[in-house]
């Protein structure tokens, strides 16, 4: 009944942002660095067409090279839950990034569909807690980013919501069904601030993406993909070996309660630019 | 031999054993009614406290031990320490249990924080409907089992005197850290032991044990995770809490 409910408006979702992503797309936008920080991108319900504030178009990726690419367990208590797509993008030709040292990571993920412990209590997506039964939602995503409080780096923040089915299994040719609601910088997201922040939510070492993903939604709109979510730094260190590394904790993953689920915060390592 | 001679307060521990072999108060049954769902044991880990204390392993004569095993305790794909599991079963009463429990943790960095993880809560599951009681085997951790009760909510997370009953799970309130920010650090728990009855005998559970870390000033900064432990086959699920009946 829940997903009858939810296709069409899933559908119309999906075949919105296929036609209209790309003539509405305005490119980049520039995180804040001082006062409150998110950027309202486009938060629910939904505008479609999606409003141009930092949406991308495959073209606004022009010139970049993929210097690396992982892909990887998103892990909870011990389950798989999805997969991560982890990128590296930099301006350059070949593989030889140019000395503009402009990076990009990009970040997507996939929510896992394969029952795994207790399929009765929920077919749908792999069980991660004793005590419910929801599939596991990730409400914010976090990347580390350079920059300090007191000496911020600037970052511009993009997404792409995808192209193909949303259910496909291709990273490159699946969309998202939910757009990016809010970017940032700060370690905060839903339910632990209020749009668009204060001050004191303010984290200048880390990029949000306020971006609802979940195989099985309990508000009716399954999205099992996530946008695109990049973010474009200068990244001058590493001399002539990488400017960037796989670092611990580099990405977080919050779920943050949006229908009632238990709050759960997930780190995992991810690529960030060097800080030195 | 882990703890001997480091800190004064194994030290203290460690002289008082001996004395309090014939005080220690052992198991000690926890309310399955009403709103005073926590039992206190020793929150301020004396050695002159006995309360819930046995002095050896599973405490009280009369079992065997029937299952034992050790795994990893991962979280954000990082080791943070190890898990340790004995069940025994009553020689005569065959379906009854003890399930004991123990964390040792180490120091390595479990998030972005740099902090280790410090275990405030040990959840594991029984029979909603049969007795419970509990007791802890301190066995050279220097921090014993505070509290217990029949509850899915730990440190911080409830705002009135005492957490919502769940009689689904049995709260073990420890203090497990191998890297304190401040004040004594005790690496391992106590065995912490739940009696019970498992009518349909026991199996592990791939969600069975919940591993809180509660103490922060903001309780959306505490993390939990759940992990593989031994319960009494029959567990409800969750929103399944149904009474079977009250005996132990």
């Amino acid at each position: 009944m829940k997903t009858l409910h939810s296709l069409p408006y899933a559908l119309l979702l999906a075949a919105a942002a296929l036609f209209y992503n790309a003539p509405a797309h305005a490119g980049w936008c520039t995180l804040t660095d001082t006062g409150a920080p998110l950027t309202t991108v486009n938060p629910k319900p939904f505008t479609v067409p999606p409003p141009s504030t930092c949406l991308l178009a495959p073209s606004d990726l022009s010139g970049y090279i993929l210097k690396a690419s992982r892909q990887a367990n998103i892990t909870v208590s011990g389950v798989k839950v999805g997969d991560l797509y982890d990128r590296v993008y930099c301006l350059g030709t070949g593989t030889t990034c140019d000395a503009t040292n402009t990076y990009v990571i990009a970040t997507r993920v996939r929510m896992a569909a394969t029952p795994v412990n207790f399929p009765a209590r929920n077919p749908n997506c792999p069980l991660w807690s004793g005590t419910s039964n929801d599939c596991f939602e990730i409400n914010n995503f976090f990347r580390n980013i350079r920059g300090t409080a007191a000496t911020p780096v600037t970052a511009d923040a993009g997404y792409l919501m995808g192209s193909g089915s949303s259910t496909g299994t291709d990273p490159d040719n699946s969309l998202a069904v939910k757009y990016v609601e809010y970017v940032g910088k700060t370690y905060k997201g839903l339910n632990q601030l209020v749009p668009p922040g204060t001050a004191a939510d303010r984290d200048n070492t880390k990029a949000m993406f306020w971006n609802d993903v979940n195989i099985f939604d309990p508000d009716g709109t399954n999205s099992p993909w996530s946008a695109w979510l990049y973010v474009r730094q200068n990244c001058p260190f590493g001399g002539a070996s990488d400017h960037y590394t796989l670092a611990s904790f580099a990405i977080k993953y919050w779920q943050g309660g949006e229908e009632g689920q238990f709050q759960t915060n997930v780190q995992a390592s991810a690529y960030a630019c060097k800080t030195s | 031999m882990r703890a001997k001679g480091i800190g004064p307060i194994t030290l203290l521990a460690g002289l008082a054993a001996g004395a309090q072999v014939a005080h220690a108060t052992g198991f000690e049954k926890l309310s399955k009614t009403g709103e005073d769902v926590l039992t206190t044991c020793n929150p301020s880990s004396s050695a002159a406290n006995n309360t819930c204390r046995v002095t050896s392993l599973p405490g009280v004569g009369g079992y065997d031990l029937v299952a034992a095993r050790s795994a990893p305790l991962i979280f954000n794909d990082v080791t943070i320490g190890t898990l340790y599991e004995k069940v025994w079963r009553h020689h005569t009463k065959p379906k009854v249990y003890i399930f004991g429990t123990r964390v040792v943790m180490n120091a390595e960095p479990y998030d972005s924080s740099g902090a280790a993880f410090n275990v405030n809560d040990l959840f594991r599951q029984t029979l909603p409907g049969k007795a419970v009681s509990v007791a802890y085997f301190q066995d050279g951790a220097t921090k014993a089992l505070k509290k217990a009760g029949r509850t899915i909510q730990g440190l911080n997370e409830f705002e009135e005197d005492e957490p919502e009953r769940n009689n689904t799970w049995v709260d073990f309130r420890i203090d497990a850290n191998a890297a304190e920010p401040s004040g004594p650090s005790s690496a391992s728990s106590p065995w912490v032991l739940a009696r019970t009855r498992a009518p349909t005998g026991i199996a592990l559970n791939a969600l069975g044990l919940r591993v809180l870390s509660s103490d922060v000033d903001d309780i959306l900064d505490a993390v939990d995770f759940y992990t593989t432990s031994y319960q009494p086959n029959g567990v409800p699920p969750p929103d399944d809490d149904d009474d079977e009946g009250d005996d132990e």
